[in-house]
């Protein structure tokens, strides 16, 4: 058996996730894009100009062109995690389609056909919809800006959850080279346990499927989340003429004889109430909306690249609760702990690392990557340096995206590349 | 209020009879019946209603209308118990929330032997049609209750109609949980931070136990359950039933009620984290408590009514048995009630737990009922034991493991280098027990000068005692948070007067988060609980650590093991708090995002918000 190497490319579109991992021995070449997108909030920039999705997708699709023997760009696998824009946007780039892809990957969650996904699915997007609408009703034209930072964070995370159909389109339907006779596509994990140990064609590699869960407990706690359910009704309201009575006229002050009809006292604590916010309840809006936004994340697919017993830990942005199902099974802990390299899930976000297991994911030498690019909003939480620094402390290159240098120094034996303009960051591990 | 319709004029009435939903619109609907609400007649009642407690501004903001406010003094309006209850006049709808309302206080300050005020004599505000919305909360800022409508959706098994409206407002389930949140708000204003996971599962498991409790009220309702479920007297299964009408209305008393009725397990209680489960156990036990004396009240009954033989006769129940029984119900719901809010003014001021509810109550029933001849306490004890509810580290539930502490050396309001004057605070006490006496008269200025005298006293007592109340004598600002005197009746049929001072102190340097005002507050604090003639019976502390710890061993003997003794407890209270922010942190989706804590956007809404995330 030659020796195998792993590579694995981290791009810093900015905010968003987009790996190139390319598995090689002397017989054989396997090569798997995990996701493509940016947060729209969140583009690199560069020399002060937010860097392109479009820039990012060139870059993979020159270096797929450069290491084909017939210049034609080939990926084995795409895995998209989770249907989130900072995971996906750069797929809705018409530059794909010249790509010859042979298998996609996606959460069971995306299946038309599976019947667990169906409901799911349709709830998370209705009510990211809804969502959307409501904030912009109360924007009334604004921008939405004007209502505030919550209102401004909500309408983020409905953008994000939002159906992003030009995306999920080219990678269920078949928007790669050759259309959908040309490529199959998974949606993962299976019922049939067996079908989740997927071999690939270099000697001794394996990736196991471990998420998200199939639990019957954990889809009904997602489908959709009780506490985003209301938007929909509140949607709903708002599409009605806001003026229709809900009691009988005779019953109702006519707005020119209230200060005739309704008592001083009560009009002034009317207005001491400042009841007039009450018409939305920002703070419910914000909290079904960062509800809906976690709902989405824990859809993502979680898999384990096992290359002769290598690991290799990818958990798209999995948060709490979607980490629990995998951590409660002994079988597929011993999996994600540790292993040579782990994709840090959600940009380094304070509850998408479980805390009391970051030490032991990775094990002393082996590497965390972080796809972050501080957005100023979030720059206190996200990444969250308590994690991080776990993850330091437990012995392992923690290299974000932004600042990959940094996170690599002070080791020779880290096999270790970045590109001058910051573009992308690479680390190979060698697999005897 | 004296008419001048009739010569000679006559008297204003005591009581005011209102019209309410038994217990909201639907069930009404189905049994035909309405609760008759026996209240306070107040005098100078304004249209709104708008009285000296309460406030109902009917203003929809999210159809920015106003509805006609209605007047109950109007003739027609009191010649017929008040409007007849109906979905369609928004004013029946303001005179339901004003008369739930009126009486939930009433029954509480029957139970805590004094007048109640809301806090610098401001009124709670009552929003019936407050915004569309499926929700109805009590928001501390705008002092207000604010009640939601919303459209049926067909979930929605209590609907007639699909798109009917609904009206949170109408439920009298929710008035009550709604207004006892204000009114525990009003008594213990810091337990709207959430120190631990008990905060807020006890601000919802004792809103949840009187709004419970509120069924047991009207006699009427509970004779037809009673005669409804005849053989089952010795199961109570009436009074079960009762009680699963509650919340069956508002579509989120699902969660509190589920444990009311079931079978009792000690694991259950150690094993749930999350508040809402945590309430639930503690509203069980209550009940069962409720139902274990139930039974033993009405076993002689049975015996009368069976002949001796344990077997009621084939046919309907004597309506006279039935009349006899219901009124054990009716009574011994007040007296369990009664028990468990009596253990109120023992309460911490802070950081409470389910374990100091239990000592509260047990402390509060034993000043007054020493021998506890009808054995409430101990069916109470009993039924908490099995749902394994008890302080951590008592080794036993005889009475003297559950009390409070008593001070550690002989401690005196009137007495030593800083006193207080208590012979103001009790005479106006006594004053505002006159139901006569309006609160302008009770609370004049010269009243209000001289509470503010005895406040600065009790500091300064406070300060020269600091270690004794478990307070640093080095670190943040002491101040008296509430102080009143409460005469409860005791076993004896005496009047028990105790004076109860609620001291804190905000330990700024504990906390964590660069804005002092968004960040969440943490306080040390200390129960006083004296007799009037000064004497203090209790202490009730909840300590943080020491600033200078190494300075307790300049202290006199007498106290030096108190002293080390209390910062052990605030570091171990410290270190449990950082635990449960953790907690909470990493269970918020909004965490990642906001960099205020968690813990902070805990909040009324937040909890009624549908649930199930």
């Amino acid at each position: 058996m030659s020796e195998a190497t792993v590579t694995i490319r981290m791009y810093n579109p900015g905010f968003g996730d987009c790996f190139l991992v390319t598995v090689a021995d002397a017989d054989a070449t396997w090569r798997m894009l995990v996701d493509c997108g940016v947060h729209s909030h969140g583009r690199a920039r560069v020399d002060d100009v937010p860097r392109k999705i479009g820039d990012v997708v060139d870059a993979v699709i020159a270096q797929l062109a450069g290491e084909s023997d017939d210049g034609m760009p080939r990926l084995d696998v795409v895995a998209a995690t989770h249907r989130h824009s900072d995971h996906v946007s750069g797929f809705a780039d018409d530059a794909w389609a010249a790509v010859d892809v042979g298998e996609v990957w996606v959460p069971f969650v995306e299946d038309e056909h599976d019947a667990d996904a169906i409901g799911l699915r349709q709830g998370l997007t209705v009510a990211a919809t809804a969502l959307q609408g409501l904030v912009e009703q109360a924007a009334g034209g604004r921008p939405v800006e004007s209502l505030g930072r919550s209102m401004a964070l909500a309408l983020d995370f409905a953008v994000n959850s939002g159906p992003n159909l030009a995306a999920a389109r080219r990678l269920v339907d078949g928007g790669f080279k050759g259309g959908a006779e040309h490529h199959d596509v998974r949606f993962l994990p299976k019922r049939d346990a067996a079908a989740n140990r997927v071999e690939l064609p270099v000697e001794g590699a394996v990736v196991h499927v471990l998420g998200p869960s199939r639990d019957a407990e954990y889809l009904k706690r997602m489908d959709p989340p009780a506490a985003v359910h209301w938007l929909e009704e509140a949607a709903a309201e708002l599409g009605r003429d806001e003026e229709e009575d809900i009691f009988d006229r005779m019953y109702e002050v006519p707005r020119d004889e209230v200060s005739a009809r309704v008592p001083i006292q009560l009009v002034r604590a009317r207005n001491a109430m400042r009841l007039g916010q009450l018409a939305l309840d920002e703070e419910a809006l914000l909290r079904a909306a960062s509800v809906l936004e976690r709902s989405v994340n824990n859809t993502s697919l979680f898999f384990v690249l096992d290359v002769r017993g290598t690991r290799f830990v990818f958990v798209g942005d999995s948060q709490q609760g979607a980490w629990e199902h995998v951590l409660d099974d002994p079988a597929s802990r011993a999996l994600v702990t540790g292993a040579a390299f782990y994709k840090v899930g959600h940009h380094g976000s304070h509850n998408a690392t479980p805390k009391p297991i970051a030490r032991e994911l990775v094990h002393a030498g082996g590497v965390a990557m972080v796809p972050v690019g501080t957005v100023k909003a979030w720059q206190d939480s996200i990444p969250k340096s308590e994690i991080l620094e776990a993850l330091h402390e437990s012995g392992a290159h923690v290299i974000r995206a932004d600042d990959p240098e940094a996170g690599a120094e002070g080791d020779d034996d880290l096999d270790f590349h970045a590109a001058p303009d910051g573009l992308w960051s690479e680390v190979r591990f060698r697999v005897p | 209020m004296l008419s001048n319709h009739n010569v000679p004029a006559v008297q204003a009435p005591d009581r005011r009879l209102l019209r309410a939903f038994a217990f909201d619109p639907m069930s009404s609907r189905l049994s035909g019946q309405f609760l008759t609400v026996d209240i306070p007649f107040e005098t100078g009642l304004r249209p709104g209603p708008d009285g000296e407690l309460v406030q109902v501004v009917d203003y929809d903001a999210t159809r920015r209308r106003w509805y006609h406010p209605v007047d109950l003094d109007d003739p027609p309006v009191l010649a017929q118990e008040g409007l007849r209850p109906s979905e369609s006049d928004p004013r029946s709808h303001q005179q339901i929330v004003y008369a739930i309302t009126m009486s939930v206080i009433e029954r509480f300050e029957r139970f805590t032997g004094r007048r109640f005020r809301w806090r610098g004599d401001d009124r709670l505000r009552l929003v019936p049609h407050a915004f569309y919305g499926r929700n109805a909360y009590f928001d501390p800022d705008r002092r207000a209750v604010l009640f939601g409508y919303y459209r049926a959706d067909d979930s929605d098994s209590q609907a007639n109609l699909p798109h009917q409206l609904m009206f949170t407002c109408l439920s009298v389930d929710i008035i009550a949980h709604e207004v006892t949140h204000a009114i525990v708000h009003r008594m213990r204003p810091l337990f709207t931070i959430a120190t631990n996971s008990d905060v807020f599962a006890f601000h919802e498991a004792f809103a949840d136990l009187v709004a419970l409790f509120h069924h047991f009220l009207f006699t009427d309702i509970v004779e037809d359950f009673v005669a409804g479920s005849r053989s089952e007297l010795a199961d109570a299964t009436a009074l079960l039933s009762l009680a699963d009408e509650f919340g069956r209305s508002t579509g989120r008393g699902g969660p509190l009620r589920s444990a009311v009725g079931s079978t009792p397990d000690p694991a259950d209680f150690h094993a749930a984290r999350e508040p809402h489960r945590r309430g639930a156990i503690f509203v069980a036990a209550v009940f069962d408590a409720y139902l274990a004396t139930y039974r033993s009240r009405i076993a002689d009954l049975r015996r009368l009514a069976t002949g001796g033989s344990g077997v009621l006769a084939d046919g309907e129940l004597s309506p006279d048995l039935v009349r006899r029984i219901a009124g054990e119900a009716v009574k011994n719901a007040d007296r369990i009630l009664g028990m468990v809010v009596r253990g109120f003014d023992y309460l911490p001021a802070v950081d409470v737990t389910f374990g100091d509810v239990v000592r509260a109550v047990i402390t509060a029933d034993r000043d007054l009922f020493p021998d506890d001849r009808g054995h409430l306490r101990g069916h109470l004890v009993e039924a908490l034991r099995r749902r394994g509810i008890f302080p951590p580290g008592v080794v036993s539930l005889a009475d003297q493991a559950l009390l409070w502490r008593r001070p550690t050396i002989p401690l005196n309001l009137t007495t030593g280098d800083a006193t207080v004057d208590l012979g103001q605070l009790i005479l106006d006490s006594t004053i505002k027990l006159d139901p006569a006496a309006s609160s302008v008269t009770a609370a004049g200025n010269a009243a209000k000068e001289r509470s503010k005298a005895v406040y600065a006293q009790t500091v300064n007592w406070a300060k020269a005692h600091a270690v004794e109340l478990g307070l640093d004598p080095h670190a943040g600002r002491i101040r008296v948070l509430g102080m009143h005197v409460g005469f409860q009746s005791g076993g004896d049929g005496q009047p028990h007067p105790r004076i109860f001072i609620q001291i804190v102190q905000r330990r700024e340097d504990l906390e964590s988060g660069a804005d002092r005002d968004t960040r969440t507050r943490l306080h040390a604090a200390c129960t006083v609980i004296a007799n009037v003639d000064g004497r203090v019976a209790w202490l009730v502390p909840k300590p943080l650590p020491f600033t200078r710890p190494a300075e307790l061993a300049k202290l006199p003997e007498s106290l030096r093991a108190h002293g080390r003794h209390q910062h052990a407890a605030g570091v171990a209270r410290l270190e449990e708090i950082h635990e449960w922010f953790d907690e909470v942190e990493d269970g918020d989706p909004l965490a990642i995002w906001l960099d205020e804590p968690a813990v902070g956007r805990l909040t009324f809404a937040s909890l009624h918000a549908p649930e199930g995330d």
